[in-house]
């Protein structure tokens, strides 16, 4: 039953599934605005359309393109630590970290423009306008503020994988942490790749 | 491992492209089949599901199945409302 020829760490296959099981609870999660996402467009999709015209296509992809060599990156550093490369795993896992800031700055800056122009959940400006549009910047809000958030705490948990990798914790023989945040990350960029069209690219 | 980085990173300057181009009342579909593609390609290479034994890939398709049937199902109300 244990995975045979590789010397993981204890029940290496049960704190994958344990990972993935964690992830399909965190799928639904967000399955849930989804759906309500996909209702509200449905029933509303002149306001949608209008509404998404005003977000900023190229922070978007620039966005999506940091998540997308983010994950790579991340994936370089399991990789390298497989090959008993420590150091160098660290590099890649904080490359991935600076990404993922440089992502969460962007979405400073896009959150401020439109808090900057009233347009935040419950602003006068925004009840003026049209219920779907208000329905718009409020999934906008929640949907990219908990995938911020998420993106935050994967932040978090690679520095302190960076922190275990230098310190030797993480070997070529026990990795499954780094491999259960590679998971997330993963995840968390998967996410991304679907709420970018589905914001961004109205047509 | 760089040769996936090279497609991930190609299919999402492709995506980007591709929307720019006005399409008709099947943009979302278009976008959510690409966005598909995109997410699968992370789920097999990134997270190794290649790798994985059959019984996880079938817990994933049971996930992403149920994902699936709630907006589906709750399409059904929506659209006849």
């Amino acid at each position: 039953m244990i995975a045979t020829g590789t010397a993981h760490s204890i029940d290496y296959r049960g704190k994958k599934l344990g990972m993935w099981l964690f992830l399909f609870t965190e799928l639904l999660f967000f399955a849930a605005l989804f759906l309500l996402y996909a209702v509200f467009r449905y029933q509303y999709p002149q306001d949608f359309h209008n509404a998404a015209g005003h977000e900023n296509i190229v922070l978007g992809t620039v966005n999506t393109l940091l998540l997308l060599t983010s994950s790579l990156t991340l994936a370089l550093s399991i990789t390298t630590i497989k090959e008993a490369k420590n150091r160098l795993s660290a590099f890649w896992q904080g490359a991935t970290i600076i990404q993922g800031c440089i992502f969460l700055v962007d979405k400073y800056f896009e959150w401020a423009a439109k808090i900057s122009l009233g347009l935040y959940p419950g602003s006068p400006i925004l009840l003026e306008r049209n219920h779907g549009e208000i329905l718009y910047y409020g999934l906008y809000y929640v949907m990219t503020g908990i995938h911020g958030l998420h993106v935050f705490l994967g932040i978090a948990v690679i520095a302190y994988m960076v922190k275990l990798t230098l310190r030797g914790n993480i070997t070529d023989q026990d990795f499954i942490k780094l491999e259960n945040t590679g998971l997330y990350w993963h995840f968390v960029d998967i996410i991304w790749i679907y709420l970018f069209p589905l914001f961004y690219l109205i047509t | 491992m760089f040769v996936w980085g090279a497609l991930v990173l190609l299919l999402g300057a492709t995506v980007a492209v591709a929307h720019l181009h006005l399409l008709a009342k099947y943009s979302v579909l278009a976008a959510l089949f690409i966005a598909s593609i995109k997410a699968g390609l992370v789920v097999t290479f990134f997270m190794h599901l290649v790798h994985e034994e059959a019984r996880l890939k079938l817990m994933l398709l049971l996930a992403v199945s149920i994902f699936t049937l709630i907006i589906a199902v709750t399409f059904i109300d929506i659209w006849y409302r």
